[in-house]
Protein backbone atom coordinates (compact mmCIF):
# COMPACT_ATOMS: atom_id res chain seq x y z
CA UNK A 1 0.00 0.00 0.00
CA UNK A 2 1.62 3.15 -1.16
CA UNK A 3 0.94 6.39 0.62
CA UNK A 4 0.69 9.35 -1.68
CA UNK A 5 3.10 12.24 -1.50
CA UNK A 6 0.43 14.61 -0.26
CA UNK A 7 -0.67 12.27 2.46
CA UNK A 8 2.92 11.98 3.63
CA UNK A 9 3.24 15.77 3.59
CA UNK A 10 0.22 15.93 5.86
CA UNK A 11 1.76 13.46 8.31
CA UNK A 12 5.08 15.34 8.31
CA UNK A 13 3.26 18.59 9.07
CA UNK A 14 1.21 16.86 11.77
CA UNK A 15 4.39 15.49 13.36
CA UNK A 16 6.08 18.86 13.24
CA UNK A 17 3.25 20.95 14.65
CA UNK A 18 2.01 18.53 17.29
CA UNK A 19 5.59 18.17 18.53
CA UNK A 20 6.24 21.90 18.55
CA UNK A 21 3.16 22.54 20.67
CA UNK A 22 3.92 19.98 23.36
CA UNK A 23 7.72 19.52 23.46
CA UNK A 24 8.44 22.14 26.15
CA UNK A 25 5.77 20.65 28.44
CA UNK A 26 6.91 17.10 27.73
CA UNK A 27 10.49 18.01 28.63
CA UNK A 28 9.21 19.45 31.92
CA UNK A 29 7.18 16.27 32.54
CA UNK A 30 10.15 14.00 31.82
CA UNK A 31 12.51 15.94 34.07
CA UNK A 32 10.10 16.23 37.00
CA UNK A 33 8.96 12.65 36.43
CA UNK A 34 12.46 11.26 36.90
CA UNK A 35 12.65 11.77 40.72
CA UNK A 36 8.97 10.76 41.04
CA UNK A 37 9.82 7.23 39.83
CA UNK A 38 11.86 6.85 43.02
CA UNK A 39 9.39 8.66 45.31
CA UNK A 40 9.14 5.69 47.68
CA UNK A 41 12.92 5.50 48.13
CA UNK A 42 13.19 9.28 48.57
CA UNK A 43 10.19 9.45 50.94
CA UNK A 44 11.83 6.76 53.02
CA UNK A 45 14.67 9.13 53.87
CA UNK A 46 12.29 11.49 55.62
CA UNK A 47 10.05 8.89 57.25
CA UNK A 48 10.46 7.93 60.89
CA UNK A 49 12.21 4.68 61.71
CA UNK A 50 9.66 1.97 62.30
CA UNK A 51 10.43 -0.82 64.69
CA UNK A 52 10.79 -3.78 62.39
CA UNK A 53 8.31 -6.12 63.98
CA UNK A 54 5.65 -7.97 62.11
CA UNK A 55 3.04 -6.83 64.54
CA UNK A 56 -0.54 -7.46 63.53
CA UNK A 57 -1.77 -5.11 66.18
CA UNK A 58 -4.28 -2.55 65.02
CA UNK A 59 -4.47 0.79 66.76
CA UNK A 60 -7.92 2.09 67.63
CA UNK A 61 -9.15 4.32 64.82
CA UNK A 62 -11.41 6.12 67.30
CA UNK A 63 -8.30 7.07 69.30
CA UNK A 64 -6.56 8.29 66.15
CA UNK A 65 -9.64 10.33 65.29
CA UNK A 66 -9.65 11.86 68.76
CA UNK A 67 -5.94 12.70 68.72
CA UNK A 68 -6.17 14.20 65.22
CA UNK A 69 -9.23 16.25 66.12
CA UNK A 70 -7.48 17.64 69.18
CA UNK A 71 -4.90 19.27 66.90
CA UNK A 72 -7.52 21.31 65.06
CA UNK A 73 -10.62 21.40 67.26
CA UNK A 74 -12.75 23.26 64.71
CA UNK A 75 -11.79 21.18 61.70
CA UNK A 76 -13.74 18.10 60.62
CA UNK A 77 -11.98 14.80 59.91
CA UNK A 78 -12.36 14.05 56.19
CA UNK A 79 -10.70 10.66 55.84
CA UNK A 80 -7.95 8.33 57.01
CA UNK A 81 -5.51 6.76 54.57
CA UNK A 82 -3.23 3.79 55.05
CA UNK A 83 0.37 3.84 53.79
CA UNK A 84 1.24 1.25 51.10
CA UNK A 85 4.43 0.02 52.64
CA UNK A 86 4.71 1.40 56.17
CA UNK A 87 2.57 0.70 59.23
CA UNK A 88 1.20 4.21 59.06
CA UNK A 89 -2.25 5.77 58.99
CA UNK A 90 -2.65 9.44 58.14
CA UNK A 91 -5.61 11.50 59.23
CA UNK A 92 -6.74 14.28 56.91
CA UNK A 93 -8.54 17.21 58.52
CA UNK A 94 -9.75 20.26 56.65
CA UNK A 95 -11.23 23.69 57.19
CA UNK A 96 -14.37 22.05 55.78
CA UNK A 97 -15.14 18.51 54.55
CA UNK A 98 -14.63 19.64 50.96
CA UNK A 99 -11.45 21.63 51.65
CA UNK A 100 -8.87 21.81 48.87
CA UNK A 101 -5.36 20.46 49.24
CA UNK A 102 -3.99 23.72 50.62
CA UNK A 103 -6.52 23.87 53.45
CA UNK A 104 -5.91 20.47 55.02
CA UNK A 105 -3.79 19.03 57.78
CA UNK A 106 -2.32 15.59 57.22
CA UNK A 107 -1.41 13.96 60.53
CA UNK A 108 0.45 10.62 60.41
CA UNK A 109 0.03 7.94 63.10
CA UNK A 110 1.61 4.57 63.80
CA UNK A 111 -1.05 2.10 62.67
CA UNK A 112 -0.14 -0.40 65.42
CA UNK A 113 0.23 1.83 68.48
CA UNK A 114 -1.82 4.85 67.43
CA UNK A 115 1.10 7.07 68.36
CA UNK A 116 1.35 10.43 66.58
CA UNK A 117 4.41 10.40 64.31
CA UNK A 118 6.51 13.43 63.60
CA UNK A 119 6.94 12.58 59.92
CA UNK A 120 6.59 15.37 57.40
CA UNK A 121 3.12 15.37 55.93
CA UNK A 122 2.49 14.00 52.46
CA UNK A 123 1.50 17.39 51.12
CA UNK A 124 4.71 19.13 52.20
CA UNK A 125 8.34 18.94 51.19
CA UNK A 126 10.27 18.78 47.96
CA UNK A 127 8.66 15.59 46.58
CA UNK A 128 5.15 16.98 47.06
CA UNK A 129 6.30 20.12 45.25
CA UNK A 130 7.75 18.13 42.34
CA UNK A 131 4.56 16.07 42.11
CA UNK A 132 2.48 19.24 42.08
CA UNK A 133 4.68 20.66 39.35
CA UNK A 134 4.48 17.42 37.36
CA UNK A 135 0.72 16.99 37.74
CA UNK A 136 -0.54 20.55 37.42
CA UNK A 137 2.35 23.03 37.05
CA UNK A 138 1.15 24.35 40.46
CA UNK A 139 -2.11 25.47 38.86
CA UNK A 140 -4.56 22.96 40.27
CA UNK A 141 -7.24 21.33 38.13
CA UNK A 142 -6.92 23.71 35.13
CA UNK A 143 -3.17 22.98 35.03
CA UNK A 144 -3.82 19.24 35.21
CA UNK A 145 -6.39 19.29 32.41
CA UNK A 146 -4.06 21.43 30.30
CA UNK A 147 -1.28 18.86 30.75
CA UNK A 148 -3.78 16.17 29.75
CA UNK A 149 -4.38 18.07 26.54
CA UNK A 150 -0.61 18.31 25.99
CA UNK A 151 -0.44 14.55 26.51
CA UNK A 152 -3.10 14.07 23.87
CA UNK A 153 -1.19 16.27 21.42
CA UNK A 154 1.97 14.34 22.25
CA UNK A 155 0.11 11.13 21.41
CA UNK A 156 -0.73 12.62 17.99
CA UNK A 157 2.97 13.37 17.64
CA UNK A 158 3.79 9.72 18.45
CA UNK A 159 1.31 8.36 15.89
CA UNK A 160 2.46 10.75 13.15
CA UNK A 161 6.05 9.93 14.07
CA UNK A 162 5.38 6.24 13.41
CA UNK A 163 3.83 7.10 10.03
CA UNK A 164 6.74 9.25 8.85
CA UNK A 165 9.21 6.62 10.08
CA UNK A 166 8.29 4.32 7.18
CA UNK A 167 9.59 6.43 4.26
CA UNK A 168 12.66 7.38 6.32
CA UNK A 169 13.78 3.82 7.02
CA UNK A 170 13.10 2.42 3.56
CA UNK A 171 16.62 3.01 2.37
CA UNK A 172 18.29 2.24 5.67
CA UNK A 173 18.59 -0.78 7.87
CA UNK A 174 16.79 -0.84 11.18
CA UNK A 175 18.48 1.19 13.92
CA UNK A 176 21.19 2.64 11.69
CA UNK A 177 23.00 5.63 13.16
CA UNK A 178 25.20 7.27 10.52
CA UNK A 179 28.01 8.67 12.60
CA UNK A 180 30.48 9.77 9.95
CA UNK A 181 28.20 12.16 8.19
CA UNK A 182 26.75 15.52 9.03
CA UNK A 183 25.75 16.11 12.67
CA UNK A 184 22.15 16.56 11.61
CA UNK A 185 22.03 13.16 9.92
CA UNK A 186 23.36 11.54 13.08
CA UNK A 187 20.76 13.47 15.05
CA UNK A 188 17.95 12.37 12.72
CA UNK A 189 19.08 8.74 12.92
CA UNK A 190 19.29 8.92 16.73
CA UNK A 191 15.83 10.52 16.95
CA UNK A 192 14.30 7.83 14.75
CA UNK A 193 16.19 4.91 16.27
CA UNK A 194 15.45 5.81 19.92
CA UNK A 195 11.93 6.92 19.04
CA UNK A 196 10.88 3.73 17.28
CA UNK A 197 12.48 1.39 19.83
CA UNK A 198 10.79 3.11 22.80
CA UNK A 199 7.46 3.86 21.13
CA UNK A 200 5.37 1.32 23.03
CA UNK A 201 6.77 2.35 26.43
CA UNK A 202 6.31 6.05 25.64
CA UNK A 203 2.74 5.38 24.46
CA UNK A 204 1.84 3.48 27.64
CA UNK A 205 3.23 6.23 29.89
CA UNK A 206 1.48 8.91 27.80
CA UNK A 207 -1.92 7.20 27.78
CA UNK A 208 -1.80 6.40 31.51
CA UNK A 209 -0.72 9.99 32.15
CA UNK A 210 -3.67 11.36 30.16
CA UNK A 211 -6.02 9.09 32.13
CA UNK A 212 -4.52 10.33 35.42
CA UNK A 213 -5.25 13.94 34.47
CA UNK A 214 -8.92 12.94 34.45
CA UNK A 215 -9.03 11.67 38.05
CA UNK A 216 -11.05 14.64 39.32
CA UNK A 217 -13.75 14.60 36.62
CA UNK A 218 -13.99 10.80 36.74
CA UNK A 219 -14.34 10.85 40.52
CA UNK A 220 -17.03 13.48 40.11
CA UNK A 221 -18.92 11.13 37.78
CA UNK A 222 -18.87 8.49 40.51
CA UNK A 223 -19.90 11.01 43.18
CA UNK A 224 -22.76 12.40 41.10
CA UNK A 225 -23.83 8.96 39.88
CA UNK A 226 -23.60 5.97 42.21
CA UNK A 227 -22.96 7.96 45.36
CA UNK A 228 -25.72 10.49 44.67
CA UNK A 229 -28.17 7.65 44.00
CA UNK A 230 -27.54 6.18 47.44
CA UNK A 231 -27.70 9.61 49.03
CA UNK A 232 -31.10 10.20 47.39
CA UNK A 233 -32.60 7.20 49.22
CA UNK A 234 -32.09 9.07 52.50
CA UNK A 235 -33.87 12.24 51.46
CA UNK A 236 -36.41 12.14 54.27
CA UNK A 237 -34.15 10.74 56.96
CA UNK A 238 -33.10 13.02 59.80
CA UNK A 239 -29.37 13.77 59.99
CA UNK A 240 -27.41 11.45 62.27
CA UNK A 241 -26.52 12.77 65.71
CA UNK A 242 -23.79 10.26 66.26
CA UNK A 243 -21.71 7.91 64.12
CA UNK A 244 -20.82 4.38 64.95
CA UNK A 245 -17.15 3.90 65.93
CA UNK A 246 -14.74 3.60 62.95
CA UNK A 247 -13.29 0.50 64.65
CA UNK A 248 -16.60 -1.33 64.23
CA UNK A 249 -16.69 -0.23 60.59
CA UNK A 250 -13.18 -1.59 60.00
CA UNK A 251 -13.95 -4.85 61.79
CA UNK A 252 -17.08 -5.40 59.69
CA UNK A 253 -15.22 -4.82 56.43
CA UNK A 254 -12.41 -7.19 57.47
CA UNK A 255 -14.98 -9.82 58.49
CA UNK A 256 -16.42 -9.71 55.00
CA UNK A 257 -13.11 -9.35 53.12
CA UNK A 258 -10.41 -10.86 55.35
CA UNK A 259 -7.51 -10.26 52.94
CA UNK A 260 -8.43 -6.64 52.23
CA UNK A 261 -5.51 -4.27 52.13
CA UNK A 262 -7.30 -1.22 53.56
CA UNK A 263 -6.46 1.97 51.65
CA UNK A 264 -8.77 4.60 53.09
CA UNK A 265 -11.80 5.30 55.26
CA UNK A 266 -13.89 8.34 54.45
CA UNK A 267 -15.99 9.94 57.17
CA UNK A 268 -19.75 10.48 56.89
CA UNK A 269 -20.51 13.81 55.27
CA UNK A 270 -17.24 13.96 53.36
CA UNK A 271 -17.21 14.15 49.53
CA UNK A 272 -16.37 10.44 49.16
CA UNK A 273 -19.11 9.25 51.50
CA UNK A 274 -22.71 10.24 52.25
CA UNK A 275 -24.06 11.96 55.37
CA UNK A 276 -25.26 8.49 56.45
CA UNK A 277 -22.33 6.30 55.44
CA UNK A 278 -18.66 5.77 55.92
CA UNK A 279 -16.84 4.74 52.73
CA UNK A 280 -14.03 2.19 53.02
CA UNK A 281 -11.67 1.49 50.12
CA UNK A 282 -9.21 -1.39 49.91
CA UNK A 283 -6.89 -3.09 47.49
CA UNK A 284 -6.52 -6.80 46.85
CA UNK A 285 -3.66 -8.99 47.92
CA UNK A 286 -2.72 -10.65 44.65
CA UNK A 287 -0.56 -9.15 41.88
CA UNK A 288 -3.65 -8.83 39.69
CA UNK A 289 -5.76 -7.03 42.28
CA UNK A 290 -3.17 -5.11 44.32
CA UNK A 291 -3.55 -2.02 42.13
CA UNK A 292 -7.34 -2.12 41.94
CA UNK A 293 -9.51 -0.40 44.50
CA UNK A 294 -12.76 -1.82 45.90
CA UNK A 295 -15.17 0.33 47.79
CA UNK A 296 -17.97 -0.32 50.27
CA UNK A 297 -20.44 2.02 51.92
CA UNK A 298 -21.03 1.32 55.59
CA UNK A 299 -24.13 2.50 57.40
CA UNK A 300 -22.91 5.11 59.89
CA UNK A 301 -25.62 4.34 62.44
CA UNK A 302 -25.25 0.55 62.57
CA UNK A 303 -21.77 -0.13 61.17
CA UNK A 304 -23.20 -2.71 58.76
CA UNK A 305 -22.05 -2.89 55.14
CA UNK A 306 -24.90 -1.43 53.13
CA UNK A 307 -23.44 -1.41 49.64
CA UNK A 308 -20.49 -3.16 48.08
CA UNK A 309 -20.56 -2.87 44.34
CA UNK A 310 -18.11 -3.48 41.58
CA UNK A 311 -15.89 -0.47 41.05
CA UNK A 312 -16.92 1.30 37.84
CA UNK A 313 -14.60 0.53 34.91
CA UNK A 314 -13.37 4.11 34.61
CA UNK A 315 -12.09 4.11 38.18
CA UNK A 316 -10.37 0.73 37.60
CA UNK A 317 -8.74 2.37 34.58
CA UNK A 318 -7.47 5.21 36.75
CA UNK A 319 -6.11 2.85 39.39
CA UNK A 320 -4.28 0.66 36.89
CA UNK A 321 -2.81 3.79 35.29
CA UNK A 322 -0.93 4.73 38.46
CA UNK A 323 1.65 1.91 38.36
CA UNK A 324 1.81 2.01 34.55
CA UNK A 325 2.66 5.71 34.70
CA UNK A 326 5.18 5.68 37.55
CA UNK A 327 6.77 2.26 36.94
CA UNK A 328 6.71 1.37 40.63
CA UNK A 329 5.25 -2.12 40.31
CA UNK A 330 8.17 -4.44 39.59
CA UNK A 331 10.92 -3.75 42.06
CA UNK A 332 13.91 -1.43 41.90
CA UNK A 333 15.26 -2.82 38.57
CA UNK A 334 12.01 -1.87 36.85
CA UNK A 335 12.22 1.63 38.32
CA UNK A 336 15.78 1.99 37.02
CA UNK A 337 14.65 0.84 33.56
CA UNK A 338 11.74 3.28 33.78
CA UNK A 339 14.22 6.07 34.53
CA UNK A 340 16.51 5.07 31.64
CA UNK A 341 13.55 4.93 29.24
CA UNK A 342 12.47 8.34 30.55
CA UNK A 343 15.93 9.69 29.68
CA UNK A 344 15.58 8.05 26.25
CA UNK A 345 12.32 9.97 25.81
CA UNK A 346 14.22 13.16 26.65
CA UNK A 347 16.78 12.22 23.96
CA UNK A 348 14.00 11.81 21.39
CA UNK A 349 12.36 15.11 22.38
CA UNK A 350 15.65 16.98 22.44
CA UNK A 351 17.00 15.65 19.12
CA UNK A 352 13.61 16.35 17.56
CA UNK A 353 13.70 19.94 18.78
CA UNK A 354 17.28 20.45 17.54
CA UNK A 355 16.39 18.97 14.15
CA UNK A 356 13.63 21.51 13.78
CA UNK A 357 15.84 24.39 14.96
CA UNK A 358 18.68 23.48 12.59
CA UNK A 359 16.35 22.98 9.64
CA UNK A 360 14.86 26.36 10.34
CA UNK A 361 18.26 28.01 10.37
CA UNK A 362 19.32 26.22 7.19
CA UNK A 363 16.30 27.50 5.30
CA UNK A 364 17.24 31.03 6.26
CA UNK A 365 20.80 30.52 5.03
CA UNK A 366 19.43 29.11 1.79
CA UNK A 367 17.37 32.25 1.24
CA UNK A 368 20.34 34.49 1.83
CA UNK A 369 22.45 32.33 -0.43
CA UNK A 370 20.29 33.30 -3.37
CA UNK A 371 22.27 36.53 -3.64
CA UNK A 372 25.10 36.04 -6.16
CA UNK A 373 27.92 36.91 -3.81
CA UNK A 374 26.71 34.47 -1.22
CA UNK A 375 26.21 31.86 -3.88
CA UNK A 376 29.87 32.20 -4.71
CA UNK A 377 30.83 31.77 -1.09
CA UNK A 378 28.53 28.79 -0.85
CA UNK A 379 30.19 27.37 -3.93
CA UNK A 380 33.65 27.79 -2.46
CA UNK A 381 32.79 25.81 0.59
CA UNK B 1 22.12 -9.53 19.07
CA UNK B 2 23.11 -8.81 15.54
CA UNK B 3 21.48 -6.00 13.68
CA UNK B 4 22.43 -5.47 10.10
CA UNK B 5 23.25 -1.84 9.63
CA UNK B 6 24.47 -1.59 6.10
CA UNK B 7 22.73 0.82 3.81
CA UNK B 8 20.24 -0.93 1.63
CA UNK B 9 20.74 0.18 -1.91
CA UNK B 10 18.20 0.51 -4.65
CA UNK B 11 15.44 3.00 -5.21
CA UNK B 12 12.64 0.49 -5.12
CA UNK B 13 10.66 0.74 -1.98
CA UNK B 14 10.96 -2.28 0.19
CA UNK B 15 7.93 -4.05 1.48
CA UNK B 16 6.34 -2.81 4.66
CA UNK B 17 7.11 -6.18 6.19
CA UNK B 18 10.77 -5.30 5.93
CA UNK B 19 10.19 -1.86 7.44
CA UNK B 20 8.14 -3.01 10.40
CA UNK B 21 9.46 -6.41 11.42
CA UNK B 22 12.19 -5.14 13.78
CA UNK B 23 10.14 -2.31 15.35
CA UNK B 24 7.24 -4.74 15.80
CA UNK B 25 9.43 -7.36 17.43
CA UNK B 26 11.21 -5.04 19.85
CA UNK B 27 7.99 -3.24 20.81
CA UNK B 28 6.12 -6.49 21.37
CA UNK B 29 8.92 -7.58 23.70
CA UNK B 30 8.73 -4.23 25.51
CA UNK B 31 4.94 -4.54 25.92
CA UNK B 32 5.33 -8.05 27.33
CA UNK B 33 7.80 -6.52 29.78
CA UNK B 34 5.41 -3.76 30.80
CA UNK B 35 2.55 -6.20 31.38
CA UNK B 36 4.54 -9.05 33.00
CA UNK B 37 5.27 -7.28 36.29
CA UNK B 38 1.67 -6.08 36.45
CA UNK B 39 0.12 -9.55 36.43
CA UNK B 40 2.58 -11.30 38.71
CA UNK B 41 5.76 -11.14 40.71
CA UNK B 42 8.84 -13.29 41.08
CA UNK B 43 9.86 -14.68 37.70
CA UNK B 44 7.40 -12.35 35.94
CA UNK B 45 9.25 -9.37 37.46
CA UNK B 46 12.47 -10.76 36.06
CA UNK B 47 10.88 -11.32 32.66
CA UNK B 48 9.78 -7.70 32.78
CA UNK B 49 13.34 -6.48 33.51
CA UNK B 50 14.72 -8.65 30.74
CA UNK B 51 12.20 -7.47 28.16
CA UNK B 52 12.51 -3.74 28.88
CA UNK B 53 16.25 -4.14 29.34
CA UNK B 54 16.50 -5.49 25.79
CA UNK B 55 15.12 -2.19 24.44
CA UNK B 56 17.77 -0.26 26.36
CA UNK B 57 20.50 -2.70 25.28
CA UNK B 58 19.48 -2.34 21.63
CA UNK B 59 19.66 1.47 21.83
CA UNK B 60 23.13 1.34 23.40
CA UNK B 61 24.27 -1.17 20.78
CA UNK B 62 22.87 0.84 17.87
CA UNK B 63 24.34 4.12 19.12
CA UNK B 64 27.77 3.05 20.27
CA UNK B 65 28.69 -0.28 18.71
CA UNK B 66 26.90 -0.88 15.44
CA UNK B 67 28.98 0.11 12.45
CA UNK B 68 27.48 2.19 9.74
CA UNK B 69 29.53 2.16 6.57
CA UNK B 70 28.17 5.39 5.17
Amino acid sequence: MAISRNTMKFWHATHKWSSLICTAFLLMLCITGLPLIFHAEIDELSLPEFIDIQSEKQASLADIEQLARAEKPDWPLIFLFWDDSKPMISAVLGTSVSAGESDVLIAPFDSRTGERLSAPAKNEGIMAFILDLHASMLMGLPGTLFLGLMGLIFFISIISGIVVYAPYIKRLSFATVRKNKDKNIKRLDTHNMVGIITVSWVSIVTISGIILTLVTPLTAIWQNGELAKIKAQYENVAPLQQYVSPDIVLANVLKKVPDANIAFMSWPGSPYATPYHYTVGWKGNTPLTEHLLKVALIDASTGEISSMRETPWYLDMVNISVPLHFGDYGGLPLKILWAILNIMAIVTLWTGLLLWLKKHKKVKVDNVAKRPKDMLIEGLR
Amino acid sequence: MKVKTEIVTGEKSLSSRYVWRWPLLINTIALIGIIAALVGHGWLDMLSWLCLGSSVALIIYAYYFATSDK
